[in-house]
């Protein structure tokens, strides 16, 4: 007690004699855990941008001399529990509680965010060692509709590119490689892993998600050994933040109709429960272009969550998911326009996911930075793909098990660590069948691994370090190391520099990650044994924030990330129009990504957010040599703006997206009149989107690719899909046109 | 198709703009249990969104409202249920309960310890 009174009366002076009035702003800190507020005590409370700083008593209260000129908002730090909350500061709000906004039961995270604030639209993380990104509820519905790749479309980060022009899946590209090497996670557990990692964005319902943290470079190794150049964490709605009842319904002029509904149970003190629903149709056979073939695949999904949190003794916590997906679509020919003795050339996929993660943890009562944890996770997938000519099973049955233990070293709270061990096994089999050649790939793996994780940050944690190892050792591919780190250094408060360094390993799913194998008649190649994915990535970033006020806030940034593989899965489609080559590298494979940004709000109405990206993505295939990544833009830019008027009545959301020239595969030894270009002309996108909220409900409506640009040949060979020629794996650019949407939520808290 | 679309859109816009040209307005001055600028902004938004209501502005020092609405679509006991649906005491009509748990800390206007409201003495 002695102690802390002497910091206030030294840390007083400056300001006293600095400001003609100063004023005391005097607080609680309180955990809130099971309805019932535990008071933090010793801990040291900095307000970001000042030098006021403060520690909390025995019952958590703490006070500050603040001088009277502050009126503004003001981000309170916690050190160590590296969590802060925005409060506004003014002569009139002197005392308040300050309510904890994380809760010690989220201990698995290693994602350092953890709650934010539902009208946050987007942000960069200053404290987090790593370089993330945190996307709020807003920023999620900013894109038109309904799954992960939708929500995915504005920030600046991830790039979303289309698989294929039959199915129009969206598929998701991280710092100019393909998004299968950034790890996917639901609540810090992995979710979309091995068959599905190419096209999961696609089955993962944008209702259930209610923030997203995209962090950049290598993850953390808590996590595992497979985030190579990125870590994407879905923070799902929990019970007890969720609304009491929350309806979405989504229709467009293409006849894409969507439905969700959220809705929670509290059961008891003990146990809560949240119920996930999400149902879509697609039922108008459109074709925008002319080309005898559906623009979006006819058809259904449903997707059922069911989310657990409980409490099983006091300190001991739990959260559980178990989902079911299910999609049943088809795409193809319309009509039989050219030989009426052949059948309509269609193409189905059918999809079934049944998904759990279960998470427990201890936290020590008095010393909330001890924790004991345990994520386990499994799934069960299928998918077929058929198409006349070939078709395509895979189902993978997967299993996982990680422990996080989480202390303070000799209790001093600059140096912490983790630690824990992990089991991943995985059952996979990829069946693809064509007309003259099967393939067979079966695979069982087994990966166990121990690792650990050390973090240290100096007192005014302006700098930051993580290091961290694991050691795993598979049953395909024996023992492997995989080395992290994370540097954070802030030399003064408007900059903020972070480095990472670290290496990532993946085993890739030889058929399914590549789209061109199912929807194009290529002939698959493939010679070799299965190998393991190899590579470092290495980067930094720096966060220049001009003005940080939330009223009138501006963040400058500029990344920059280099990865380069060791091993890798080359697809070679440049060799000829007739193959799909699958090989692993001899040579080079890299990828240099470049990215500037700057988000700026002159007035807490409107915001603007312009990113500019180079990517300098190459590999060596087999006969070409060094040869930029098939159909990945060597340059993007995206410009974003939403304004609000007064209470948020209406808001106006605006995207602009240009996407840079980029290689296209092979097509030259198709005749003439199914030839394409080797590189793919620049294009630009525009949507817009408006709001009116009422009471309890939103209306939006917008538009989707304004300047209805769109492929006149998504698909070569559109007209002779029995013929060799056939390919829908060139759509570098939407095959559906502007359309038009409109919904209806409504929200019961 | 998307010619309908957005024709009934654009109708759809004239025929509100054309209902919102209500000109007759009536005003109330309510007492609250306000106590912060933050109290502040929750009142004005929630009667932001309360039918009829045009325009209102919350003294949070007197504790009083002071509002501008339309007559023939609603009157000062709607007015007061809605400043009592979000958690405040509106005139004799009282807050809702589960509404007033949820409220910030600070305008926790039943608290005894909270003083809040008497800031400029310190």
């Amino acid at each position: 007690m002695q102690k802390i009174k002497i910091l206030v009366f030294i840390l007083a002076i400056p300001f006293l004699s600095m400001a003609q009035e100063s004023y005391s702003f005097n607080g609680r800190l309180l955990n809130k855990v099971d309805n019932q507020s535990i008071p933090n005590a010793s801990l040291t409370l900095v307000f970001q941008d000042t030098v006021l700083k403060s520690s909390t008593d025995i019952i958590g209260k703490f006070s500050f001399i603040v001088p009277s000129s502050f009126d503004a908002y003001f981000h309170l730090y916690v050190k160590s529990f590296n969590l802060y909350d925005s409060i506004l500061i003014t002569p009139n709000t002197q005392k308040e509680e300050v309510t904890l906004l994380a809760e010690l039961k989220e201990i698995s995270k290693t994602l350092a965010i953890t709650e934010i604030n539902e009208k946050v639209g987007i942000f960069k993380h200053q404290y987090s060692v790593e370089n993330m990104e945190v996307l709020g509820r807003d920023e999620i519905t900013r894109g038109a509709c309904c799954n992960l790749g939708d929500a995915l479309e504005t920030n600046a980060t991830i790039d979303v590119a289309i698989s294929d022009a039959v199915l129009g899946k969206s598929q998701i590209q991280v710092l100019g490689l393909d998004g299968i090497y950034t790890q996917l996670l639901a609540d810090n557990v992995p979710l979309a892993r091995g068959l599905i990692s190419s096209l999961g964005v696609n089955e993962i319902p944008g209702s259930y998600i209610e923030s997203i943290q995209i962090a950049k470079g290598a993850g953390s190794v808590v996590n595992g050994y497979e985030s190579m150049t990125g870590q994407i964490n879905l923070t799902y709605y929990k019970p007890e933040n969720m609304p009491k009842h929350f309806l979405d319904f989504f229709v467009n002029t293409m006849g894409r109709t969507e439905l969700s509904y959220n809705t929670k149970i509290e059961i008891n003190d003990r146990f809560s429960t949240a119920l996930l629903l999400k149902g879509s149709q697609q039922y108008l056979p459109v074709d925008m272009n002319n080309d005898n073939f559906l623009d979006a695949p006819l058809g259904y999904s449903f997707n059922i969550g069911n989310l657990w949190e409980f409490q099983w003794a006091k300190n001991i916590f739990g959260e559980a998911l178990v989902s079911f997906d299910k999609n049943n679509i088809k795409g193809g020919e319309i009509e039989q326009l050219f030989d009426p003795n052949l059948a309509l050339f269609d193409l189905n996929q059918d999809f079934t996911k049944a998904y759990f993660y279960l998470k427990t943890g201890y936290v020590h009562p008095e010393k909330s930075y001890k924790s004991f944890g345990v994520q386990t996770s499994g799934s069960w997938f299928n998918q077929s793909i058929n198409t006349p000519f070939k078709n395509y099973d895979g189902t993978q049955t997967y299993g996982y098990l990680n422990t996080i233990y989480m202390n303070r070293i000799a209790n001093n709270q600059l140096h912490s660590f983790k630690t824990g061990a992990s089991v991943m096994y995985d059952n996979l089999n990829e069946n693809l069948n064509e007309v003259i050649i099967d393939t067979n790939i079966t695979r069982e793996e087994l990966v166990a691994g121990i690792y650990g994780e050390y973090s240290f940050h100096n007192f005014l944690n302006t700098f930051n370090f993580t290091s961290g190892l694991r050691l795993d050792n598979s049953s395909l591919f024996g023992w492997f190391l995989t080395p992290r780190i994370h540097t954070r250094y802030q030399p003064f408060k408007k900059l903020v520099l972070k480095a990472s360094v670290g290496k990532g390993y993946r085993t890739p799913n030889q058929i399914v990650e590549n789209s061109a194998v199912m929807f194009s008649n290529r002939t698959i190649e493939l010679t070799q044994d299965i190998q393991q994915e190899e590579s470092w990535n290495m980067g930094g970033t720096a966060i220049f924030t001009l003005n940080r006020n939330p009223k009138k806030s501006s963040v400058l940034s500029v990344d920059y990330y280099y990865t380069t593989f060791q091993n890798q899965l080359i697809a070679d489609v440049y060799q000829s129009a007739r193959l799909i080559s699958l090989y692993y590298l001899d040579g080079i494979s890299f990828s240099h990504a470049l990215q500037g940004e700057w988000s700026y709000s002159p007035v807490k109405s409107f915001n603007i957010r312009t990113a500019l990206k180079w990517y300098n993505s190459k590999a060596d295939y087999r006969n070409e040599g060094l040869e930029f990544r098939p159909l990945t833009p060597i340059y993007r830019g995206l410009i974003t703006a939403g304004y609000t008027t007064k209470y948020e009545k209406y808001n106006f959301d605006i995207t602009y997206k240009h996407i840079g020239v980029q290689q296209l595969p092979n097509t030259q030894d198709n005749p003439l009149r199914y030839q394409l270009p080797e590189m793919a002309e620049a294009f630009n996108l525009l949507n817009f989107q408006i709001k009116r909220n009422f009471k309890k409900a939103t209306i939006y409506f917008g538009v989707d690719n304004v300047f209805n640009l769109q492929m006149e040949r998504p698909i070569v060979a559109s007209d002779e899909p029995y013929g060799t020629y056939f390919d829908a794996t060139m759509a570098y650019a939407p095959s559906m046109g502007r359309r038009i949407f409109a919904g209806y939520r409504y929200t019961i808290k | 198709m998307n010619k309908i679309i957005i024709t009934l859109f654009l109708t759809s816009l004239i025929v509100l703009s054309s209902k919102a040209q209500d000109l007759k307005t009536d005003t109330v001055t309510i007492k609250v249990s306000s106590v912060c600028e933050m109290c502040k902004e929750t009142i004005e938004k929630a009667l932001a969104y309360t039918k009829g209501v045009k325009k209102s502005e919350v003294d949070y020092e007197n504790k009083m409202v002071f509002v501008i609405y339309k007559p023939n679509k609603t009157n000062p006991d709607l007015i007061r249920a809605a400043i009592a649906e979000v958690g405040y005491n509106a005139d004799n009509v009282l807050g809702d309960h589960e509404a007033y748990e949820k409220l910030p800390k600070c305008c926790k206007y039943k608290d005894a310890t909270n003083k809040c409201d008497d800031a400029s003495k310190h």
